[in-house]
Formats: structure tokens, C-alpha cells, sequence
């Protein structure tokens, strides 16, 4: 089959590859339908996290058909149109009972090479470096599925596959974020960055009930989507002096009750410590130009929440004060996104949700080493880059 | 002098601190009841939501032994209780014949003489002595490069106590190896084995790597 495949720092290319195969009885297979790119993707295509090797098939946000089930699978039978989540999620160990899907216990096979830094091994995903499992990615023809039916969703008619594709990750992710935030009606929340989980994290706090929700970018064309898109307010933070004082001034001093950090390790922003940042990033002195975090550990009102959507590595400089002083709740998780799937597809088919905007530019899998190209330089207005292999 | 004083300072730090973070140095106590002494090698300890019997009868099955080791070899059965633990390193393979031994709360794969080597130490009721091991005798330590560990030390020991509530056992696996990670990855596999009735894998795996073709 042909597969997009990570040979190196910044050197992607499309490649022919074996097949998967069913290995274990609870296997699915999937002809991917639908793969999408992911800002968390240019961690390693950029060589800041590690853990790939070259060729590697990588992608972890798609939808597809299945073409094949292992004899114990019972849910998801052959020719089913399904979205699937990043994380695998085995449905049975104590993570995956109490919903904390990626946190699943038994799906990484490469659990001990994570266990040093971690402690306590993540589960496994699609296409996200050894250490997190090592599993084939997305961006293919087909992909293997394990425990097809924990994490197989049947996408209800109604729902196109560009809008069920987006149920993969950006979407539950951000709902994620929004449920972090514990939102009661009247509540403002702060969400910096307007990417696709940013623009999800929007959304779910909107329909979660706050009153305002304010989404922190320097793009214009991401600013614009999500005044047009979600009718939420912006701030172009580079052309604020502080976007602090423009949170606070604009919420009667208060704050936002909570901020959403939906960037990760290779934010951008202003002032000396960006530039810092920057530089120790560049020698590798620092795994995180974590400026958008520390913000948002600023920004946040007293007693609020803050909720970690972007991927970091082991971030210097941290404001752990900050949230002493103010009494903060910091949460964060990659996706569980088995917990949100349904419930999104219930929005989308209900027309409450609007994912398919997301897809700013949609190709031929042969393409997608340029796909990956125009994300990366937000050119054209690229949101995210959607692959039809 | 001073800044030399303080170098040593930071590097032995740094050399302690990395000693806590590699897999499987946990101290050689044991974890499950600290007013026992712990089986010698290195050790790492998962909470698996079955009951320790469960565990144990598991754990003495070659054929899960086999299924766990996976990629780093097989368990084959002989006669008599012999299982031999084959072991896959970079292509090449190192067989220890050992005998299952009950013990209090698990089993222990303790190492039978080499064929070809004069017997080395005493019978079984000499080594099956849980007293032994306060010694640092039949299963101490790894015995240094270049030389045989006795027989009667024991390869792989498996600990299970009840977990508190209602969480299963809590497992300690023990392997007389310098090799903490396949500790870990073997009682990660039980524990998946055990709880979803397969083991995380990867072949095949399409990737354009040869190895993986």
C-alpha cells in the first residue's frame, strides 16, 4: 500500500509499504477513508520530539471503512464507516473503566522505553513514535485498529466523512479541554490558540455554557474562522502589547474563569523569554517554547482552571508560583477520546457541531508530503491539510 | 580544589539520581512485606486486576512464559518440572534450564547445573530455604562477567499478594538479569494478557524499513 512515511528531521516522503495485517483476535482492519494532519505531527517531523525511526508510517487522526475484523471483534463488523480515535484504549484495565482511555494500561508495547521519564506508561497511538506504542499511522491506505470494538465509532448517516473526521482528535480534544474547565453558565474562558483543537476547545465551552469565550492567536485567518465559525471574540496577541491586561481589562478585572492552552511545545509569542525559549529550543537546552502556557497561567483569573490540550516535552521556566499564589487547578491529558466520541457525533448529526471548516485543504495522499508543507507554514490559510489516500 | 569537591558532588548526584529513574532498581526489599527480605536481581511490581492465584497458575504455564517473552524468546518444557527459558539477544540465544519452585506467596525458576559442569550446590531442600536469601548466598547477586550463576539462584522469581480494595494482585517480578526494562515489559505483557486476553504486538508492521518487511 502506499503510506506517508517520516524518514528523517523534516524529511517526509510517500513510500510503498506492506499491508498490516490482522495480528491479535480483537484487530480491525480499516481502508482509511480520511486522514488529517496534526500539529502535534510537526514535533517530530521538526526533530524536537523523539522517538521515531526512519520509515515510519505516521498519522493519528482519521476516519475510514473496515475491511476486516478478528474473530473476537462483536460490535464492528466489515463495511461499517467508522472514526476512530488517536489514543487505543483496551476497554477493560482500570484506566480505560473509569474513561481515561489514553492512560490505557495494556496497549503500548513499547511501555518500558516510556516508563523512565513517565514513571507510569501513557497507552498506545497511531503513528506517534516508539515510545508511544510504535503502532502504524493514518496516513495510509489501510491501518491496523486494535480492540476494534472499544474504538470503532459508527458514524450515523448524516454526517459526511470530513465532519466525522475531525471526531478523531481535534474535536474530543478540545471538548476535553472544555470539560476540564468545569464551565457553569455565565463563565468566560480564554483559549489560546486558534488552531483545529483550539477552535474545538471553543465550541465545546460554548456549548458547554459559558457566556463569552475569547480565543487568543496571532493568525488572521484562524482569528477570522473563529469569529465567523463560532461567533466567539479574539485577540491578535501580536498586536497587544500584553494580552493579559487586555483579559483582565475586558472581564471587569476579573479574568477568565478558565484558560484553555491548545498550542504546545513549539508556540510562538513575543517578548525576551520567546526568544529565550527560542534559542534554547534550537540547541536543545529546552524540550518547549513554552510561552503560550506560561500565559495562560498568567491570564487565568484566581481559583480558576487551567486546561493543557498542546503536547509539551519537559518544559524550563514553569510559573509554579503563579499557581500557588493563585490558587489555580491545572488539568491535562492527551484525548480520552473514546469518552467524547459519541457525544460528537450526537452533535454533528444534530447540527450542532461544524467540523468540516477545519479541512482548509483537501488531497491525494501522493500530495500529502506538501500537505504537510502548507500546515506547517500556515500557507494558503492552512487550518489542517486532509489526506485521501 | 573546591569547584573539583563540588563536580564530584554533582556528578555522584547525577549518578544516584539516574540509578532512580532506570527501570527496575527498585531496593532489593521486598515491596510486598518489607519484614522480608526481597529476592535478589532486578525487580518491578504491577498491580493486575485478577486474583493472585490467578497470576501465579499463569506464570507457571510455559506457554504463557513463552507468549510474554515474545521477541526475546521461548520457554520450553522438559522432563520432569525442567523449563528452559531461552533467551534471544541480537541473534544469538542463551538457554537456562531451571525448575519451577513453590514459594511462599509465588514461584521462583531457580537455575538446575550446567550438563556439562560438575553439580554446584546441594538439593533442592538446601535452595527451596526462603532463609537462604537473607544470606546473600544461593540467590545472591549476579554473579560478576565471565562466571556461571550458581545453580539453585534463582532466574525469575513472581510474587503476587492480594491488591488492596478491589484492584487484583499486586505482581513483583524478579529477574536475575541486568536488564530492568524486560522485567517490566514481561509483567506489562502478563498484565495486558491477563485483562484482555492478548499482548500488544507489532508484527507485522508496515513501515519502509527492511526489518519490518
Amino acid at each position: 500500500m502506499r503510506a506517508l512515511v517520516w524518514n528523517g528531521v523534516n524529511d517526509l516522503a510517500v513510500e510503498t509499504v506492506d499491508d498490516p495485517a490482522l495480528i491479535n483476535p480483537h484487530d480491525v482492519l480499516l481502508q482509511v477513508t480520511l486522514t488529517t494532519t496534526c500539529g502535534s505531527d510537526l514535533h517530530f517531523i521538526d526533530g524536537y520530539l523523539p522517538g521515531m525511526r526512519s520509515g515510519d508510517v505516521f498519522g493519528h487522526e482519521f476516519m475510514g471503512v473496515v475491511v476486516a475484523a478478528g474473530p473476537q471483534v462483536q460490535r464492528v463488523s466489515v463495511g461499517d464507516r467508522v472514526v476512530v480515535p488517536s489514543f487505543i484504549a483496551c476497554g477493560n484495565c482500570w484506566y480505560c473503566e473509569r474513561q481515561m482511555y489514553s492512560l490505557c494500561d495494556t496497549t503500548n508495547p513499547n511501555a518500558a522505553s516510556q516508563q523512565p521519564l513517565l514513571g507510569y506508561p501513557s497507552g498506545g497511538i497511531y503513528g506517534y513514535t516508539h515510545p508511544f506504542g510504535g503502532y502504524a499511522g493514518s496516513h495510509a491506505q489501510y491501518v491496523r485498529v486494535p480492540f476494534g470494538d472499544v474504538n470503532c465509532f459508527a458514524v450515523p448517516e448524516g454526517v459526511s466523512d470530513v465532519q466525522a473526521l475531525f471526531a478523531s482528535d481535534a474535536a474530543p480534544t478540545g471538548f476535553m479541554g472544555a470539560d476540564f474547565c468545569d464551565i457553569t453558565p455565565g463563565d468566560t474562558v480564554a483559549v489560546f490558540g486558534a488552531g483545529a483543537v483550539g477552535l474545538m476547545a471553543a465550541r465545546g465551552a460554548q456549548l458547554a455554557g459559558a457566556e463569552r469565550v475569547i480565543v487568543v492567536d496571532r493568525l488572521p485567518e484562524r482569528l477570522e474562522l473563529a469569529r465567523t465559525r463560532l461567533g466567539a471574540e479574539t485577540i491578535d496577541y501580536s498586536q497587544t502589547d500584553s494580552v493579559q491586561e487586555v483579559l483582565r481589562e475586558s472581564t471587569g478585572g476579573r479574568g477568565p474563569d478558565a484558560v484553555v492552552e491548545a498550542v504546545g511545545m513549539e508556540g510562538h509569542g513575543t517578548g525576551v523569554q520567546q526568544a529565550v525559549d527560542r534559542v534554547k529550543q534550537a540547541v536543545r537546552a529546552e524540550t518547549d517554547r513554552a510561552t503560550p502556557l506560561r500565559e495562560a497561567v498568567l491570564a487565568c483569573r484566581k481559583g480558576g482552571v487551567v486546561a493543557v490540550l498542546g503536547v509539551y516535552g519537559l518544559t524550563d521556566s514553569f510559573p509554579t508560583g503563579v499557581v500557588l499564589n493563585k490558587g489555580l487547578t491545572i488539568r491535562a491529558a492527551q484525548q480520552h477520546g473514546q469518552r467524547y466520541v459519541p457525544r460528537l457525533l450526537q452533535h454533528l448529526a444534530a447540527g450542532e457541531l461544524d467540523t468540516a471548516f477545519l479541512a482548509t485543504h483537501e488531497m491525494p495522499l501522493e500530495d500529502a508530503v506538501r500537505g504537510y508543507e502548507m500546515f506547517k507554514e500556515k500557507e494558503d490559510g492552512c487550518l489542517r491539510a486532509v489526506f485521501r489516500p | 580544589m573546591d569547584v573539583t569537591h563540588k563536580a564530584r558532588g554533582v556528578l555522584a548526584s547525577a549518578r544516584e539520581a539516574a540509578g532512580r529513574v532506570l527501570p527496575g532498581r527498585a531496593a532489593e526489599k521486598n515491596p510486598l512485606d518489607p519484614s522480608r527480605p526481597g529476592p535478589h536481581g532486578v525487580s518491578q511490581t504491577l498491580t493486575i486486576s485478577r486474583p493472585p492465584q490467578e497470576v501465579i497458575a499463569a506464570c507457571r504455564d510455559p506457554r504463557v512464559l513463552s507468549r510474554l517473552l515474545g521477541d526475546l524468546g521461548r520457554v520450553e518444557t522438559g522432563e520432569g518440572d525442567r523449563v528452559t527459558f531461552v533467551l534471544t539477544s541480537e541473534g544469538e540465544e542463551m538457554s537456562v534450564d531451571t525448575r519451577a519452585v513453590a514459594v511462599e506467596d509465588g514461584v521462583e525458576f531457580r537455575r538446575l547445573a550446567d550438563p556439562g559442569t560438575a553439580p554446584g550446590g546441594g538439593d533442592d531442600e538446601a535452595v527451596a530455604r526462603p532463609e537462604d536469601d537473607t544470606e546473600g548466598g544461593l540467590t545472591g547477586a549476579p554473579p560478576p562477567q565471565g562466571q556461571a550463576a550458581p545453580e539453585g539462584s534463582a532466574l525469575l522469581t513472581v510474587l503476587a499478594l492480594p491488591a488492596p480494595r478491589d484492584l487484583g494482585a499486586e505482581v513483583r517480578f524478579v529477574l536475575d538479569l541486568p536488564a530492568g526494562a524486560v522485567a517490566f515489559t514481561l509483567l506489562y505483557r502478563l498484565r495486558a494478557l491477563l485483562q484482555t486476553g492478548e499482548i500488544p504486538t507489532l508484527r507485522p508492521q508496515p513501515a519502509a524499513r527492511e526489518e519490518d518487511r
